[in-house]
């Protein structure tokens, strides 16, 4: 659902969802049914009839689960109209629209899953955020530091990435001892 | 230049690299004599072809008139990429964080896999550009240009990463394709909503509304196979 509690002025979000827990166990194909509105005389419906003459048995041999209607409309442009399986209905108005376009529109269609398209505010979905537990900033830290005082100098001690002097010749008289 | 000359060139370029190498397997003792500084095999076939590469780069930069900082990756060596047996397969033996206890440690992650207490797996795949945490009935949206169809069952390859509750197991970078197997599912290909790109300069002003492509994938399973692991 769309997020109600918003203001005027932004852009309505969701999350992402899979509707009837699709192809978790079996995929099924979301675009039920497909309208196809055309003249036949027009000449704005050419593309639209060319469609019909030469992709449209294609369309609905490869998918035998979508069903195809063509229905007549006079003097109008052609209107496709997808119906998805939750009952969301998107029509695409084919005005100047070629025969591939025609094609490119219907794989689009046939692709959604019949959700508005509106902007995501997460681009996952899970149900189980963390299986090794959350991180925090004590992970793997000393206990110790648990029952510290905050105004311990040895907190705000500064820490060089090099090496003093006297560390250095600390580990040569190391290194000469062990050797 | 144009497009078809570049291509003869690289072309032409190709098949001296061929040539070098074939010459180098058929003599590697004479090999050895032009070049006396280099000690390592993959480094001999690297020298051998270094001139070439430069005379295509020059010419390039004849023709285009500007002069590169970089060179491009397909101008560079392939085997220039390749790196040492030792840092692409895992050798549990010598693992120096585990105490050297890399095989008692995996064993225990196959015991724990054939007893079935392995529990639910997380894994990081690395999918359209970018590295994604998934578990099994996640649902990750890929942006741009994914050629798989709705319904399609893919495995995914890139594997950087598998853990449970109780191990995990990093790649260098990427998994053994025999060690893990991601199942996803492709439900759903769509557009973005419309984004705007407006811009509005002094006596300009262009309001351009672009779609990205998504793809939506359903991840099915996450399988570690530990029998691998043993024969490393």
């Amino acid at each position: 659902m769309l997020n109600v509690n918003m203001g005027s002025n932004v852009i309505p979000s969701t999350f992402l969802r899979n509707v009837m827990k699709n192809g978790i166990g079996r995929h099924v194909c979301q675009l039920q049914r497909v309208t196809l509105s055309l003249c036949k005389w027009s000449p704005g419906s050419a593309p639209a009839r060319e469609f019909v003459e030469q992709d449209m048995v294609d369309f609905t041999r490869q998918n035998p689960g979508i069903v195809f209607y063509l229905k007549p409309r006079r003097h109008r442009s052609p209107v496709l109209k997808a119906e998805y399986l939750n009952g969301y209905t998107e029509e695409i108005d084919l005005t100047k629209l070629s025969r591939e376009e025609i094609n490119h529109w219907l794989g689009l269609l046939k692709g959604r899953s019949g959700q508005q398209i509106v902007r995501l505010r997460k681009d996952f979905h899970t149900d189980t955020p963390s299986i090794q537990g959350v991180w925090n900033p004590f992970l793997f830290k000393d206990t110790e530091l648990s029952i510290k005082d905050v105004r311990d100098p040895s907190l705000s001690e500064y820490i060089s990435p090099f090496k003093s002097a006297t560390e250095k010749l600390l580990e040569l008289k190391k290194k000469s001892g062990a050797s | 230049m144009n497009f078809s000359t570049y291509r003869t060139l690289i072309r032409c370029f190709q098949q001296a690299k061929e040539l070098s190498r074939g010459i180098q397997s058929l003599s590697p003792a004479a090999n050895l004599i032009n070049h006396p500084s280099t000690s390592l095999q993959s480094n001999m076939s690297c020298t051998q072809t270094n001139h070439l590469l430069q005379t295509q780069s020059l010419i390039l930069h004849q023709v285009r008139g500007i002069r590169k900082l970089y060179p491009d990756p397909f101008e560079q060596d392939p085997e220039y990429f390749i790196l040492p047996e030792e840092k692409t397969h895992l050798d549990l033996h010598h693992v120096p964080e585990l105490d050297n206890n890399g095989p008692v440690l995996s064993q225990k992650v196959q015991e724990a896999v054939n007893s079935n207490t392995l529990g639910r797996l997380f894994a990081i795949v690395y999918i359209g550009g970018e590295q994604r945490k998934i578990t099994q009935e996640d649902m990750i949206l890929v942006n741009g240009f994914f050629p798989p169809q709705i319904g399609d069952k893919i495995r995914l390859e890139k594997v950087m990463l598998v853990g449970g509750k109780d191990f995990t197991l990093f790649g260098r970078p990427l998994l053994d394709r025999n060690l893990v197997k991601v199942e996803a599912t492709v439900i759903e290909k769509t557009l973005s909503h419309v984004k705007v790109h407006y811009t509005q300069l002094k006596r300009y002003r262009r309001l351009k509304l672009h779609q990205n492509r998504q793809t939506v994938l359903v991840i099915n399973s996450i399988e570690v196979d530990p029998s691998s692991l043993s024969q490393s």
